[in-house]
């Protein structure tokens, strides 16, 4: 059981090659950090991990199954702007239906409060976003998440309280987890192990 | 002590804004900031998103979105900062560095958006003075940003906002998604400004890189300061800080505690 | 930064306005179309080409036929056709341009080359060889103004999906196992209604002048139906020997009518524009 990397190549059109012949695995239960600087392809290795994009060689298998295309994907990518990742006509609680019906045990663990549902994007914070994102991103067929700098834009009071609600969720359903992140410190404190990006090119 | 730089008192911003039909409401942006920033100092504004930080550098440079309305009072080396006066300063004495390399023009070699707002007869001198303060090879002048790697453009930005005249530089989140090496470059460069007599205004969410950099931490949220903290307090578990805000803070922090509100967690 | 100017918002304000003033236009047209007599609109229901009086607020034309009544059904059968034409021409620019931007390449080739055939042809040339082809009457006037009309709206709605398109919200839909018509339905057609409402009030006038010109050059109408085009085709040859109100009146009605709703329109996107949206 573990989400397998083999042999990845990938360039974007008309450019070097960002990866050639990486790989690595996440096992379910395990939580991964993916470190390097900023424009080294971290955030286009998350895509690629949760099927966004489709690499040109090699490929990203789930529990030994390749990604859906036209299906739910396993692996849930959560991004570092919620504002971005929730259209904004929608109220919050169509949000969480399009994934799934979200059991009130889960909103409350991750802090969501009920009335929230009944609003817009525009009337939350960064931070309650973000927990929403979550909550979607946890449908019951998740096996792995990928949260590309997921708390980057929040402060640190608001980065603990999210990651310590996640990670609880996350083992206990045994998710696999990988965490791209430039802040070393968040990674040492979360992580199982990491990964260099610089050693996937 | 010499008059400050730049002293805000009662500085009050709010929205006029739509609320339901004709009605309209007044959200609150800012309220009742006071601070000061004086010659050769690094003031830190901590703040997260939504806390009011980037409102406060908006309203010095007079760009707030136009159904702002502002109370309370901008003085710049003892006078006002008025519309006119505003037009003057702008760039000669007051700079900005914005947050992100994207703002710089992507059509124009940088040489020549450095060379931008300088009199014409010294700024290729200037520009030449700049580069090498910068590390900045003189060839790169005729390069376009896109030929740039990310730490030459974020020198460039430097560059571009770097005066002799100027007395006051406002830097909006200079440090976000950038690693450690590049942070500390970019801080680096705030230092020798400051060392140079230059008062730096630093805006950012990011604790490290403003106690490391800062003499002292204004830190913000939701529109009001909540406390004014030396930088020195932020060390330990923070028991030398005085508000218990930015002891959680503090706390909070991945390599400290990394408690959400004041307890322990442990992984 | 120390003064304090009143910014008070206007836009819903003046938008309201604007929208009082056409549902006022359009409440007295649609009132007059049904409690005019249409007895006189028959020829010598007074004097022929008698100037205005009380009794015949715009005059009579040669056949004594009351001009004010004619007006007044023309410029209803002018909105009624305005807002059909308006509508099918507004709802083929969502459809091709959120196809030609949501369902790849090929779909986006076939669209822009329509597009561009579409826009190639001068516009009453279409206009008139479609309402010859349908056979005239009302069917023939809507298709050949729909079909000439929804071009531009078109292009403005498939580059605002173009944008929409790569948004993350998109791909976390997808990634949730969301078909392609769940995501241009719910996600896509929120997003540019407010485009769709605007480019919507924005075609009317247009419509409205071109149904005028297509019954001005006699297509479409029979020549005794009380159309814009139609009266100001047979006001024309009297305009010379100072028959002016056969021409005058119909033309400033018509105009007053576009230039209302041009005016809500503008108001609308004034609202609706994120940029503008707080004034």
């Amino acid at each position: 059981m573990a989400l397998v990397i083999d042999g990845l190549g990938f360039a974007y059109p008309g450019g070097p090659p960002l990866f050639h012949d990486a790989s690595f695995r996440v096992e379910a239960g395990s939580v991964v950090g993916i470190t390097g600087p900023s424009g080294t392809g971290k955030s286009t290795l998350g895509a690629l991990l949760a099927g966004d994009i489709r690499p040109r060689l090699g490929g990203v298998t789930v529990d030994g199954a390749p990604l859906p295309r036209r299906a739910f994907r396993p692996v849930q990518l959560i991004h570092q702007h919620p504002e971005r990742a929730v259209n904004r006509t929608w109220r919050m609680s169509a949000v969480l239906r399009e994934s799934h019906a979200v059991p009130p045990e889960t909103l409350d663990r991750l802090g969501i409060k009920p009335e929230w549902a009944d609003r817009r994007p525009g009337e939350l914070s960064g931070g309650e976003l973000q927990r929403f994102c979550i909550a979607r991103a946890l449908h019951p067929a998740t096996r792995y998440l990928v949260a590309d700098e997921m708390t980057a834009m929040f402060d640190a009071i608001t980065q603990a309280a999210i990651w310590h609600r996640l990670l609880e969720i996350v083992r206990e359903r045994g998710l696999g987890m990988v965490v791209i992140s430039h802040e070393s410190a968040l990674l040492d404190r979360i992580c199982d192990e990491q990964v260099a990006v610089e050693t996937l090119r | 002590m010499s008059e400050p730089v730049l002293a805000v008192s009662g500085l009050d911003v709010s929205f006029v804004q739509y609320a339901k039909g004709l009605r309209t409401r007044t959200v609150p942006g800012i309220t009742g900031l006071d601070l000061e920033v004086a010659e050769g100092e690094i003031l830190a504004v901590l703040g997260a998103s939504g806390s009011g930080k980037t409102l406060l550098a908006q309203a010095i440079l007079g760009i707030l979105p136009h159904n702002a309305r502002t109370g309370g009072e901008i003085l710049f080396r003892g006078s006002r900062l008025t519309p006119a006066r505003r037009t003057r300063v702008l760039g000669r004495e007051i700079s900005y560095i914005p947050q992100s390399v994207t703002s710089l023009d992507p059509l124009m070699p940088v040489g020549a958006q450095v060379r931008i707002g300088l009199d014409a007869a010294v700024a290729e001198r200037v520009r030449r003075r700049l580069f090498a303060r910068y590390d900045l090879q003189d060839h790169v002048a005729g390069r376009y940003p896109h030929q740039l790697s990310g730490g030459m453009l974020r020198r460039v930005l430097f560059a571009t906002s770097v005066r002799d005249t100027v007395r006051l530089v406002i830097a909006d989140e200079p440090t976000p998604g950038l690693h450690a090496e590049a942070v500390e470059e970019v801080l680096r460069h705030l230092r020798e400004l400051a060392v140079s007599g230059v008062a730096v205004l630093l805006i950012t969410h990011d604790i490290r890189a403003a106690v490391s950099v800062a003499r002292r931490v204004a830190v913000m949220r939701e529109g009001r300061l909540v406390t004014m903290e030396t930088a020195d307090a932020f060390t330990g578990d923070g028991a030398e800080l005085r508000h218990p805000f930015a002891r959680d803070l503090w706390r909070a922090l991945p390599q400290n505690q990394f408690s959400p509100g004041g307890t322990e967690w442990h992984s | 930064m120390t003064t304090s100017a009143d910014r008070k918002p206007r836009g819903r304000r003046d938008l309201l306005v604007s929208l009082g003033v056409v549902v006022a236009v359009v409440a007295c047209v649609v009132a007059g179309g049904l409690l005019l007599d249409p007895a006189q609109m028959r020829p010598s229901a007074g004097a022929p080409l008698s100037p205005p009086s009380l009794r015949h607020l715009f005059g009579t034309d040669h056949l004594g036929r009351d001009m004010f009544t004619r007006t007044v059904h023309g410029l209803s059968l002018s909105l009624a056709i305005g807002v059909l034409t308006a509508a099918v021409s507004t709802v083929i620019s969502a459809v091709l341009g959120i196809c030609a931007a949501l369902f790849g390449r090929w779909v986006d080739g076939l669209v822009s080359w329509v597009i561009d055939l579409s826009i190639g042809i001068p516009h009453l040339i279409f206009m008139v060889l479609l309402a010859f082809v349908v056979g005239g009457g009302i069917p023939g006037i809507v298709l050949g103004i729909a079909l000439t009309h929804w071009m531009s709206l078109a292009l403005l709605v498939r580059a605002d999906v173009r944008q929409i398109r790569s948004a993350e919200f998109m791909l976390v839909s997808r990634g949730l196992g969301r078909s392609p018509l769940f995501i241009a339905w719910r996600h896509v057609t929120p997003l540019i209604l407010p485009q769709l409402l605007v480019g919507f009030v924005l075609m009317f006038p247009h419509v409205i002048l071109h149904e005028a010109a297509l019954t001005f050059l006699g297509f479409g109408f029979s020549p005794q139906t009380p159309a814009i085009g139609i009266l100001l085709s047979e006001g024309m040859p009297h305009i010379s020997s100072g028959m002016w109100w056969l021409a005058v009146f119909p033309g400033l009605t018509l105009l007053l009518v576009v230039l209302a709703i041009a005016r809500l329109g503008d108001r609308i996107r004034t609202v609706l524009d994120p940029a503008t949206s707080h004034g």
